[in-house]
């Protein structure tokens, strides 16, 4: 999906305006964590079941 | 009672750390007090303490605003648990704390009453999101707070103002009362002068509680009875990554330095590295931006624009991770669960750096790091999430000062539900070192 798609699908759903401004701020923070994510290896994930409770 | 009060009125106005005080009902409940334990009825080291209490925790009789516009009329009727136990316990709630706006953001910089300032250096931020809790402890504006601690919320601002802030364990203190931001993340922490204090205020307040499905029925120990200096059988790791990811050198220096203390006290140390444990933090941040967006569903459409701007921002954030990215961040959760059970076979705590940075002024866009103008605040949480991540306990306790003159805090983290031990080492430091002893000229 494209960032603009999804900015698209945010505004219908949500009913929610985003100046371009926040919007770049959002964008990098978003991407940043991504990335992260992306960098944790060698992780197995489908391995592993998502801890939802202790 | 009444000093503290005044002290209050002297101070609050440098560093913004209350957003109300309850003088009525603290006066009244000290002359109740004073009278209990003339009588002979004194119930315990909390009876007739002033305590001070995060404006996210819901205290009878006092507005419960988060520090946000939205709810800034907020009165609140009922006692969230930890607070409810407090009174129990006969301490006096004094007033509520200053922080970041709906505690999400750690520099207690963007709440509806004005930034929360540091008592070393007013030029500073106290650092968050408790920043009000930290900074009237060190200010001795109370003699201990509940803050809550999400993202390392107790132990950054408990870093930067110069106090013992204790995250506890997933599910050791009730959140009943509490205003959430992360089911998954939140916890309660007491902040306090001393460690001997911080197991105090822990004691009082752990324990079940019914009306919080996610707090353990494990029984309370009596923290105070683990404080010792026998630590000779203590076995820490050293969590190398987190010194080597240190941006300020005065902070690595001053942490090294406290670990060699340790040593010096007989405890085992090895050095312990952690496989990706430098991208754990965004793994925390993806799950808060989540649960925090879904959290505040209701006001984003309806209130939008009360919101302090910057957390706003943060809020949307949420919106753009999809279901796919929150379950991997669950699976990564997991893992990390995994790599820490292993390494805690070998060692009993872990330690670190609270903050790899110094605070800096408040409003300030940026700051040399490594020799690029940089903004600060997402360098600040970057070692203290892992533990909010896994629910373990972790505590920040003063250890050294920057040749500048500002507090340093290093991190002791430990088992699930052993804070027994994470304490016992941070008494044990903290008796050995002059650091509690030095108040904020303020």
């Amino acid at each position: 999906m494209t960032k603009e798609t999804l900015v698209r699908i945010i505004r219908e759903a949500y009913d929610l305006e985003i100046p371009d401004e926040r919007l770049k701020v959002i964008s990098r923070i978003v991407t940043q964590t991504l990335e992260a994510l992306d960098k944790i290896s060698p992780v197995d994930l489908e391995a592993l079941e998502p801890s939802s409770t202790r | 009672m009444r000093v503290t009060i005044e002290r209050i009125e002297g101070i609050n106005t440098k560093i913004n750390s209350y957003t109300s005080v309850l003088e009525k009902d603290a006066i009244s409940a000290a002359k109740k007090a004073d009278e209990e334990i003339r009588s002979g009825k004194h119930c315990g080291p909390l009876h007739g303490i002033p305590i001070s209490v995060k404006d996210i925790l819901a205290a009878r009789g006092s507005i419960t605003s988060a520090a946000s516009k939205i709810l800034a009329g907020n009165l609140t009727d009922y006692d969230a648990t930890a607070v409810e136990r407090l009174r129990q316990a006969g301490a006096i709630i004094i007033g509520k704390n200053n922080c970041h706006e709906f505690a999400y953001g750690p520099t207690a910089e963007d709440s509806y009453y004005g930034p929360c300032r540091n008592p070393w250096n007013t030029e500073l931020i106290a650092g968050g999101s408790s920043g009000g809790s930290a900074s009237a402890v060190a200010a001795c504006l109370c003699y201990g707070s509940l803050g809550t601690d999400t993202g390392g919320s107790g132990r950054i601002p408990s870093s930067y103002c110069g106090t013992v802030g204790l995250k506890p364990t997933y599910g050791r203190v009730s959140r009943f009362g509490v205003i959430p931001l992360s089911w998954n993340l939140d916890h309660v922490s007491p902040i306090a002068r001393t460690v001997e204090d911080a197991a105090i205020l822990l004691e009082a307040t752990a324990g079940s509680d019914p009306k919080d499905v996610t707090c353990s029925e494990k029984p309370v120990p009596h923290y105070q009875d683990a404080l010792s200096n026998d630590v000779k059988q203590v076995k820490a790791g050293i969590l190398s990554e987190y010194f080597e990811g240190c941006v300020d050198r005065d902070v690595r220096k001053t942490v090294e330095a406290a670990v060699e203390v340790i040593k010096g006290l007989g405890v085992r140390a090895e050095e312990i590295s952690i496989l990706n444990i430098e991208n754990s933090a965004p793994v925390a941040n993806m799950l808060i931006a989540c649960e925090a967006t879904s959290n505040h569903e209701k006001w984003l459409r309806e209130r939008r624009e009360d919101y302090q701007p910057s957390v706003r921002t943060r809020l949307e954030v949420g919106y753009f991770y999809s279901a796919n990215h929150y379950i991997k961040a669950l699976r990564l959760r997991e893992w990390f669960r995994r790599e820490f059970a292993r390494v805690f076979k070998r060692v009993d705590v872990l330690l670190s750096p609270t903050c790899p940075i110094l605070p800096f002024k408040v409003g300030q866009e940026t700051i040399p790091i490594r020799g690029v103008d940089t903004d600060p605040r997402p360098y600040i949480a970057n070692f203290v999430r892992i533990h909010n991540l896994l629910g373990l306990p972790a505590l920040s306790i003063p250890c050294g000062f920057s040749p500048g003159g500002l507090p340093i805090g290093l991190q002791i983290a430990g088992r699930l539900f052993d804070e027994e031990t994470v304490l016992k080492l941070a008494y044990a430091y903290e008796q050995s070192q002059p650091w509690k002893d030095r108040l904020a000229a303020i």
